[in-house]
């Protein structure tokens, strides 16, 4: 039971908007292994975000189970999925999503701060994260004055702040050119093996699907296994 | 801590709309303190005179004009009858009475109120002035003049020295030439800056042998001192009874009158300032929708993010505080001297009311500026911490 990092029961979700519901999950039966780098590809409004948020506890299924290393994330409550998020899961966004008025420092920073870990803690954490994906030269940057790549470095690290069970990646190489994309992939495949998190990875990018261990498609909400 | 960091850097990322907030407040803080701190003058300078109306229990003026700012402008027009004197002193329990002159005259040019005594009587009747200089007036010596310590200063005039006093038109073409015995002060300005003479020489300036402006009465009890002014008035239904405790109800009633009337200005004024920052809040929370919804998907707590705006808020209100209290510091002070220019003063004997500034009303403008700052920051906070995750993170 517990070697499934992420495991859903007859998951659906329907959006009702005024009179009109639409059916962004019908249903979806998905397991990722412990460890394992797992990407979902599908077409825009094919429900894959929708099924990305859940498993991630930023959204709730309508119907159906959602099992996060152990836990069943559709029963806690809204605070409970906070701590959750916070210790659990890493998010990696399409556009980034940095912090603009804080240092990369302080972006890595920001999630240790919120797991109240103490000063020391926190540096030792943040450099060797720098380290890891080769920005210890650019701590003291903002966002803007970072590129595509580099920002996308330290919302890889951002995510690995508080060593999650499980990272969730959007479109991470969405606004990135092939070089970088690329770049991307091998660093999520060295800090798998590094910190051995696992990844899902939502994407329509072949790069990102081709350097993982299984691609699941998803089309109208149902889940198709590929490979 | 960082959730502070980021407040203060959401805060200098955006100068002029935060700087234009923080005046809002600013206005607000200022205008309460100016209020506050005027009020607090006023008090000071009420409780002096209460003060300075001596050991005088009971003071009985003509009660047929307004006031005694008649009496004290227009001097002879609001005198009682002399006899009025013995009449009052035969009173029972009434221990001791003293006539007194009030005139303005020119002493040396300068424009002041005299108080033409009986130092005997005087003494007797109010414990007599506070001499800092010198000594007091004493019976016979008919040229002496005691001078209230500001008119000293003004003239520069020192002990032994001369003083010529003339009478005001239709009187100007009397004088006198006295000599400087004393200096008092009583803390009251407009005391302060006039002199005390023998009462015959106040009425030989004004022809105005016969009268009295006021009479100074004390009672063998302080018990009697509502007895004895209501006979005073039943008797003698000319004149006018004052005594300390009516003129402290009388003034009090009015402060606070005063003060209520200037909190609901400065009141009104810090609620328009906290649409201010309710507004600057608002659109700050639309702006950064999207860091909203990383920072809670990261995992901050709807307390995290409800924090972070509130600490926003409380800056902007400490800023507004600090500013507010300088601003408000400095224009009470030209507010003051502004209006010491402009009100009836005679002469250059102007009462001014200097501003008191103390913690008591600097403490309160600074709180009430942060405190509806940060309540107008709770909303808009409250919007922020509810925010829906997957809504804020579409959000472009």
């Amino acid at each position: 039971m517990l070697e499934h990092m992420v495991e859903t029961l007859n998951l659906k979700k329907t959006y009702k908007k005024k009179k009109i519901s639409v059916d962004a999950l019908r249903g979806v039966n998905l397991v990722v292994p412990k460890g394992e780098v797992v990407s979902i590809m599908g077409t825009s409004g094919s429900g894959k975000t929708t099924l990305l948020n859940i498993i991630g506890g930023v959204d709730r299924p309508t119907v159906g189970e959602v099992k996060v290393d152990g836990v069943d994330i559709a029963r806690l409550k809204e605070s409970q999925l906070a701590v959750f998020r916070l210790e659990k899961i890493g998010f990696i966004f399409q556009f980034y999503n940095l912090f603009p008025m804080l240092s990369a420092f302080e972006n890595i920073e920001f999630p240790l701060i919120l797991a109240k870990k103490s000063k020391i803690e926190r540096e030792a954490r943040v450099w060797s994260l720098l380290e890891a994906v080769g920005m210890k030269d650019r701590a003291d940057h903002r966002p803007d004055e970072l590129s595509g790549g580099e920002q996308q470095r330290i919302g890889i690290a951002r995510a690995l702040a508080n060593n999650p069970a499980l990272v969730l990646a959007d479109e991470p190489t969405g606004d990135l050119d092939s070089e970088n994309a690329t770049a991307f992939m091998k660093l999520v495949r060295q800090l798998n093996k590094t910190y051995t998190q696992t990844f899902l990875i939502v994407t329509h990018d072949p790069i990102v699907s081709k350097e993982c261990d299984k691609i699941y498609m998803i089309r109208d909400g149902e889940l198709h296994k590929s490979q | 801590m960082s959730l502070m960091i980021m407040a203060w850097r959401n805060l200098i990322r955006r100068k002029l709309r935060t700087g234009l907030t923080v005046a809002g407040i600013a206005v607000g803080v200022a205008l309460i303190l100016v209020l506050l701190s005027l009020v607090a003058g006023i008090d000071v300078q009420v409780r002096s005179s209460i003060r300075s109306l001596g050991g005088a229990d009971i003071t009985v003026y003509n009660g047929t004009v307004t006031g005694i700012r008649q009496s004290f402008l227009f001097g002879s027009s609001a005198t009682l009858n002399e006899s009025l004197v013995g009449e009052i002193g035969n009173l029972p329990n009434v221990y001791s009475v003293s006539p007194e002159s009030l005139e303005v005259v020119s002493a040396d040019g300068a424009l002041a109120p005299v108080w033409g005594i009986d130092p005997q009587t005087f003494d007797r009747t109010t414990g007599g002035l506070n001499i800092i200089d010198g000594r007091q007036l004493s019976v016979g010596n008919e040229n002496g003049v005691v001078l209230g310590k500001e008119l000293q200063q003004f003239l520069d005039l020192s002990l032994g020295d001369t003083l010529l006093v003339q009478g005001r038109p239709p009187h100007d073409a009397n004088n006198v030439s006295l000599t400087i015995v004393g200096v008092y002060e009583t803390g009251q300005n407009i005391v302060d800056r006039g002199l005390y003479v023998q009462r015959g020489v106040v009425l030989n300036l004004t022809d105005s042998q016969g009268t009295v402006t006021s009479i100074l009465v004390k009672v063998n009890d302080p018990n009697f001192v509502s007895s004895v002014s209501d006979e005073i008035s039943t008797l003698f239904p000319e004149t006018r009874v004052v005594t300390p405790a009516n003129i402290i109800a009388q003034s009090s009633q009015l402060l606070n009158t005063l003060t209520l009337f200037f909190a609901t200005i400065g009141f009104v004024a810090l609620v328009a300032g906290s649409f201010g920052v309710i507004n600057t809040m608002l659109i700050s929370v639309f702006e950064r929708t999207k860091e909203i919804g990383t920072m809670k998907a990261i995992g901050a707590k709807q307390t995290a993010v409800l924090k972070m705006f509130v600490y926003e808020a409380i800056a902007i209100g400490c800023l507004g505080g600090v500013i507010g209290l300088l601003i408000g510091g400095f224009s009470s002070f030209v507010l003051s001297e502004f209006a010491g220019r402009v009100l009836p003063a005679v002469g250059r004997v102007g009462a001014r009311v200097v501003p008191v500034l103390t913690l008591e009303n600097l403490v309160p403008s600074f709180i009430l500026g942060v405190a509806t700052s940060t309540l107008a920051g709770l909303y808009p906070a409250w919007r922020a911490a509810r925010m829906k995750i997957v809504e804020a993170l579409r959000y472009a």
